[in-house]
């Protein structure tokens, strides 16, 4: 096909988009303007019915919560897919010694100094994200892709990141099945107790405001933390133990 | 406020096109970091902070340590080919 007769190609079907584009454009509803009825009626039932005062938690945690739970499964499914993957790579374990205490290449100090103020604080906000969620934004997902944060920053400022040879990230990985786990024994528990999967009325409302309201929901909430810390801890050491294995060859040779 | 979403708005469109023109890997990493701050910082200001702090935490933080890692993974992959 010629330059030209390409050109043509091209241009007859970029018009076309643009025209689509124009005309849908043309049809969406004012920006900030909500006509959906959804949103209106979740709004309306979060506080009475449950207790909880984000709505957003409430419609991820309760309302969809299958939605929510099988997006964990991906979370988990992901992290096995990168251990599997990654340690097939790695092959045969090595037969040379490798000291478990071994450190990175020395950080610079500034880098550690930061590292060391943030962990901390870190922490701190993870926690709060996840025991928070169903009263102010944050919640589980939010707070354990923070808590993961933390061992990034921990890393990164020069801490001790070299596994084992042909160890998983056992604690990591435990945390990260006891939160998938967690939540769906969380909900065959609203199936024994309130008769449906994932029914989170049965552990009762509290008193709405209070940090133990709103029924199941916060325990959800503390599952995924852990379910979704521990996958990317699980993710992230496994990419850095093989960086740490390359740049390990790569002095010897 | 309507102000305030505006100039986020536009902040999106160009880090998003910037994003979309860097050419090198690892340039591209970094500027997701920072269009994943700037779309944050816009679903704050349309007040939809729970979506925000999502955004945060994804877009601004998993996302590029994830490209960042697999970057240096590839090319550690490629020092090794050129060692052997």
């Amino acid at each position: 096909m010629s330059r030209t007769a390409r050109l043509v190609v091209f241009a007859v079907g970029a018009a076309g988009l643009a025209a689509m584009l124009a005309w849908s454009f043309a049809g969406l509803p004012d920006f900030g303007v909500y006509t959906g009825r959804y949103g209106r009626i979740i709004a309306q039932i979060t506080e009475p019915d449950r207790g909880v005062t984000n709505a957003v938690t409430f419609t991820a945690f309760d309302v969809r919560a299958v939605d929510t739970m099988i997006e964990e499964f991906i979370v988990f499914a992901a992290a096995i897919a990168a251990v599997a993957l990654l340690r097939h790579q790695r092959g045969e374990p090595e037969e040379e010694e490798h000291p478990a205490d071994m450190l990175r290449p020395k950080t610079s100090p500034a880098l550690r100094v930061v590292g060391a103020l943030l962990a901390g604080p870190t922490v701190v906000v993870a926690l709060d994200l996840v025991a928070h969620g169903h009263l102010t934004p944050g919640g589980g997902f939010q707070g354990g892709v923070v808590l993961a944060a933390t061992a990034v920053v921990v890393v990164a400022a020069g801490g001790r990141v070299r596994l084992p040879p042909d160890e998983p990230p056992l604690l990591a990985e435990i945390i990260h099945g006891a939160g998938a786990a967690g939540f769906v024994l969380l909900g065959l528990a609203g199936l024994i107790f309130s008769g449906a999967f994932l029914n989170t009325t049965f552990a009762g409302h509290g008193t709405t405001g209070a940090l133990l309201s709103g029924g199941a929901i916060p325990l959800l909430n503390v599952a995924t933390g852990l379910e979704v810390a521990g996958a990317i801890v699980v993710i992230l050491a496994e990419f850095l133990e093989q960086e740490m294995l390359a740049a390990e060859e790569g002095e010897s040779s | 406020m309507i102000a305030v979403q505006a100039v986020l708005l536009v902040l999106v469109g160009v880090a998003g096109t910037l994003v979309a023109l860097a050419r090198d890997p690892l340039r591209q990493a970094i500027l997701t970091g920072t269009f994943g701050v700037a779309l944050a910082l816009l679903f704050f200001a349309l007040q939809a902070p729970d979506v925000a702090l999502s955004q945060l935490v994804v877009g601004a933080v998993a996302l590029p340590a994830m490209v960042l890692l697999a970057l240096a993974e590839v090319r550690s992959h490629e020092n090794r080919k050129d060692d052997e």
